[in-house]
């Protein structure tokens, strides 16, 4: 935390290298939460920009109510938010729905269908990419809350804290993403292939 | 598989990831062997879900950000802010007066046409007029934000 405060003084100081300084120092973290809510890459990089010019300009509002980390999280996850409802992109689906039963057993016949066998740990490797790339599919508040969860290693209250809704909420967020997740898994390589 | 029981699996791996050290395997060891297609499906969405996904920020990422947010920002706006609303109001303080009374006059004038119609309050609202569209043409009245990007 002193370190934290020693950044934010030096950059509203105006100390350029201070401010580079914390830009390299938290880009990872807004670019997780811009990369896993937005889609396209193409907006991706201006946005983070747009999140650390905000986090320029707001840094004097700062008075450290919380960790400099969840205060910049939460300012790239609004960014992403109000990117996401401009372009009028839906922000939770009812992926539960959508499927239901019916659905579920269907796709685990096309698994049965499917004749894959991954067996060896490249193919775990390559279960996790699955894994990976099927999170771009979650409504973008589930991303958001698996990333900052998972990715960022925040606890529930932090991860509520920045995405501004109770914690009951995201441990929701948490659990129908990844339940989607395990059951997309399991209906992509079969239950003994994930098990093998 | 009950929801139930996809539940109380999330919530293994979880007290794992909170324990230092532990891996999902322990989580394993601890379920029954009923579960294990299910158990090692979570264990690779929670392996996969903390994994780092690629980079797509250019090397140069901070440079650039320190390039756009540190430029000197337009100063505030002194003509456009605080100048010409303020001429507007001291013009509009002194000539309305006036122009009252001169518009109240003329239009006297053509009272035997006008009989009945309230000539103070029709000079006062082209009054109004003049000075709207005197506003209008300084550039007081903005277009809607364009937004935040």
């Amino acid at each position: 935390m002193d370190l934290e405060r020693d950044v934010v003084r030096r950059v509203l100081a105006g100390d350029q290298a201070a401010f580079r300084a914390l830009v390299a120092r938290y880009q990872r973290l807004v670019a997780h939460v811009v990369g896993r809510m937005v889609p396209g890459a193409a907006d991706r990089e201006e946005l983070c920009q747009d999140v650390f010019v905000r986090v320029y300009r707001k840094l004097d509002t700062f008075h450290f109510e919380s960790k400099l980390s969840t205060w910049i999280a939460r300012i790239a996850y609004r960014t992403s938010l109000n990117f996401l409802e401009k372009k009028r992109l839906p922000l939770i689906g009812d992926l539960e729905a959508e499927d239901g039963d019916e659905g579920r057993e269907s796709r685990i016949g096309r698994v049965a269908a499917a004749d894959l066998s991954p067996a060896d740990a490249a193919e775990a490797a390559q279960m996790r990419a699955f894994v990976r790339g099927t999170v771009d599919e979650l409504p973008p508040l589930h991303r958001a809350a698996v990333t900052l969860y998972h990715l960022e290693e925040m606890s529930v209250g932090e991860v509520a804290l920045v995405m501004g809704v109770p914690e009951n909420t995201v441990k929701s967020y948490l659990f129908r993403a990844r339940k989607t997740l395990k059951e997309k898994l399991v209906s992509r390589y079969g239950a003994e292939g994930v098990s093998a | 598989m009950s929801r139930d029981r996809d539940r109380e699996i999330q919530d293994l791996f979880d007290a794992a990831r909170a324990r230092p050290g532990a891996s999902g395997s322990e989580s394993l060891d601890a379920a029954s062997a009923d579960d294990a297609a299910e158990l090692a499906a979570y264990a690779l969405v929670f392996d996969a879900l903390a994994e780092e996904p690629g980079d797509y920020l250019p090397a140069d990422f901070a440079d650039r950000v320190a390039e756009r947010a540190l430029a000197p920002r337009l100063g505030f706006a002194w003509f456009e802010n605080v100048f010409v609303p303020l001429a507007v109001a001291l013009v509009g303080l002194v000539a309305v007066p006036f122009a009252v009374t001169s518009l109240a006059e003329s239009l006297a004038s053509l009272r035997p046409l006008l009989d009945g119609v309230p000539l103070p309050l029709i000079a006062a609202a082209g009054t109004a007029l003049v000075l709207a569209a005197f506003a209008d043409r300084l550039g007081l009245a903005k277009p809607p934000e364009a937004g935040m990007r």
